[in-house]
C-alpha cells in the first residue's frame, strides 16, 4: 500500500484531523503528568504568564518560567509554514486591534484559569468549572457567527517584507538556546524552581510538535466552533472532540479523572465568571481570528497581526498579575470582573461597526 | 436566527454594552478594588502582610487538631492560607509539610462520608484547591 504522504502534510480530512487532536490531548495530559500544573499540560495563556514572569513583566515567582512549550509551539509553527511553503509576511490590517483584543482575551482567560484549551483539559479531569467555561466559550463563538453572517470583517492584511515576520521566531530561537543552559535564572532564584513544570527536553519537544502540527492542521478550538456552526463543517471540530476524548481516556488510565466542582485543584467554583469569561474569549477569538494558541501559531507563520495579538497578550499576562485581575482558587476579583466586562465592552463595540453596511 | 440580524443585531451590540457598563460602575463603586502598589508588585510572592499573623494562625490550627476539632482546625489553616498562599504550596519552603497534605486528604475522604460541617467542608476544599494546579 502506498502512503499519501500530502494527506499528512496538508491534513484536511475528519481522521487526520481527529488524529492530530487525540494526539494533542494525550500529549498534554502527559505533560501535566510530567510535572506541568495540573491541567496544564497545554495552556497557551498560562505559558504566557509564565514567560512574562521569566521575562520581568511581573514578579510573583510561582508563576515564573520561561516555558518551553511556547518557544516550542512559535518554532514548530515556524518551521512547518517554511517547510510547507506557507511561511507568508503578511499584516497591517489591523494591529492595534489585534493588539487590544489579544489583551482582553488572555485577561479573560486569566478570569476562568486557562485557555480554550485548558478549558478542554479542565473538562477532561473532571472539572465542573471547565465544563461551564466551556458551555461559556461556544456560547461566545456563536454569538460571534450572527455577526460574521452579517459581514463582520477586519481590514486585510497586505504582503509586507519577510524581516518582519522573522523577529518573533528568531526571538523564540534565542530564547529557547538561552534557557536550555540558564532556564533556572530566568525563573528568579525566591521560589526554587518557579512555576511548576515538565523536564525542560519533555516540554521543548512537546512545543515543537504542538506548533509544527497545530500549523499543518490549523488546530483552533473556538476556530473549529465557527466552522461547524458557520458552514456545518465538522472537520475541525472532530480535532477539538478528540482531543477532548483523548485526553478524558488518559486521565481514567492514570486516575486523573474526578468529578468535582469544589476539589478542582487550582480553580474556583465561581460559575457565572467562569461561564462569562470564556463566553468573552470565544467572541472576541472569532472576531480577532484565533484562540491564544491559534495567535501563535499564526504569528509564526508570518502574520503580524496576530503578532500583534501575541504582543498584547504578553503586556496582558503581566498585568493580570500585578494588577490582580487573574483569579484565584480564593475566587474571580474585582478587577477581574471589570476586565471582562470591558473586554465585552471592546468585542461588542468591535463587532457592530465592522459590519458591512454598518 | 433570523430575528438576531440587521438593526436589531446591533441594538444588542448596544444593549449589552450598556450592560457591561452599568456592571463595571456597579463593581467599581462596591467591590474592593485596590491595585497593588508598585512596590508590592514588585515584591511579588515575598509579599507577606504579616508572617506574625500567620504563624499564630498556624499554631491555633495545630492546638485545634490536637483537641480534635477539625473545623477549627481547617478555619485557621485557611485564614493562614489566605494571609500566605506558600504555607500551601509544597514547592515553597514556609509549605505544612507532606504530614498536612496527607491529613487534608483524609479530611477530605471524611468529609465525604458525611463528616463535618459545611464550612469545613468549605476551608477543606479551598486548601486542596490552593494546593495545586492553577497556572504556575
Amino acid at each position: 500500500m502506498r502512503l499519501n504522504w500530502k494527506r499528512y502534510l496538508y491534513p484536511e480530512g475528519s481522521a487526520v484531523l481527529a488524529a492530530a487532536g487525540a494526539l494533542f490531548g494525550a500529549l498534554a495530559v502527559g505533560l501535566a503528568i510530567l510535572g506541568n500544573p495540573v491541567s496544564t499540560g497545554l495552556c497557551a495563556s498560562c505559558f504566557l504568564v509564565n514567560v512574562a514572569g521569566a521575562l520581568g513583566l511581573h514578579a510573583r515567582e510561582s508563576q515564573s518560567y520561561l516555558r518551553p512549550e511556547i518557544l516550542g509551539i512559535v518554532l514548530g509553527a515556524f518551521f512547518a509554514a517554511s517547510a510547507a511553503k506557507e511561511f507568508r509576511v503578511r499584516g497591517g490590517g489591523s494591529p492595534v486591534r489585534h493588539f487590544l483584543g489579544g489583551a482582553f482575551i488572555l485577561l479573560g482567560c486569566e478570569v476562568f484559569i486557562g485557555c480554550p484549551i485548558k478549558a478542554l483539559l479542565r473538562t477532561a479531569g473532571g472539572g465542573a468549572a471547565g465544563l461551564v467555561g466551556l458551555a461559556g466559550l461556544i456560547a461566545g463563538v456563536l454569538f460571534a457567527t450572527l455577526y460574521l453572517r452579517e459581514g463582520f470583517s477586519l481590514p486585510a492584511p497586505r504582503a509586507l517584507p519577510e524581516g518582519a515576520g522573522l523577529v518573533l521566531p528568531g526571538a523564540a530561537f534565542l530564547l529557547l538556546a538561552l534557557s536550555a543552559g540558564i532556564g533556572e535564572s530566568f525563573a528568579g532564584s525566591g521560589f526554587p524552581s518557579g512555576a511548576r513544570h515538565a523536564p525542560f527536553a519533555a516540554s521543548a519537544a512537546a512545543g515543537l510538535l504542538f506548533g509544527a502540527v497545530g500549523q499543518r492542521t490549523r488546530f483552533c478550538v473556538t476556530g473549529s466552533v465557527r466552522t461547524a456552526a458557520l458552514a456545518r463543517d465538522f472537520r475541525e471540530a472532530s480535532g477539538t472532540a478528540a482531543f477532548l476524548l483523548a485526553a478524558l481516556a488518559v486521565n481514567l488510565l492514570t486516575g486523573g479523572f474526578a468529578p468535582t466542582l469544589s476539589l478542582e485543584p487550582g480553580a474556583h467554583t465561581d460559575l457565572f465568571w467562569s461561564f462569562l469569561a470564556l463566553g468573552m474569549v470565544g467572541f472576541g477569538a472569532i472576531l480577532v481570528n484565533g484562540c491564544p494558541f491559534r495567535q501563535l501559531v499564526r504569528a509564526s507563520s508570518g502574520d503580524i497581526d496576530a503578532a500583534a495579538a501575541v504582543a498584547g497578550m504578553l503586556l496582558a499576562a503581566g498585568l493580570s498579575v500585578r494588577w490582580g485581575i487573574g483569579s484565584s482558587p480564593a475566587g474571580v476579583t474585582p478587577a477581574g470582573k471589570i476586565a471582562v466586562l470591558l473586554g465585552c465592552v471592546f468585542f461588542l463595540a468591535l463587532a457592530a461597526w465592522k459590519r458591512k453596511g454598518e | 436566527m433570523e430575528i438576531l440580524s440587521g438593526r436589531r443585531l446591533t441594538y444588542l451590540a448596544v444593549l449589552l454594552t450598556a450592560a457591561s457598563l452599568a456592571g463595571v460602575l456597579g463593581i467599581a463603586a462596591t467591590g474592593d478594588l485596590r491595585l497593588p502598589s508598585a512596590v508590592d508588585a514588585r515584591r511579588g510572592d515575598a509579599a507577606i502582610p504579616d508572617t506574625a499573623r500567620v504563624s499564630a494562625e498556624i499554631a491555633l490550627a495545630g492546638e485545634a487538631e490536637t483537641a480534635g476539632d477539625v473545623a477549627a482546625a481547617l478555619a485557621h489553616y485557611r485564614a493562614a492560607a489566605i494571609l500566605d498562599s506558600r504555607v500551601v504550596d509544597p514547592r515553597s519552603p514556609a509549605f505544612l509539610g507532606p504530614g498536612f497534605e496527607a491529613r487534608l486528604k483524609n479530611w477530605i475522604t471524611a468529609q465525604k462520608k458525611g463528616e463535618g460541617g459545611a464550612q469545613a467542608r468549605s476551608d477543606a476544599a479551598y486548601l486542596f484547591r490552593r494546593m495545586y494546579g492553577g497556572c504556575g
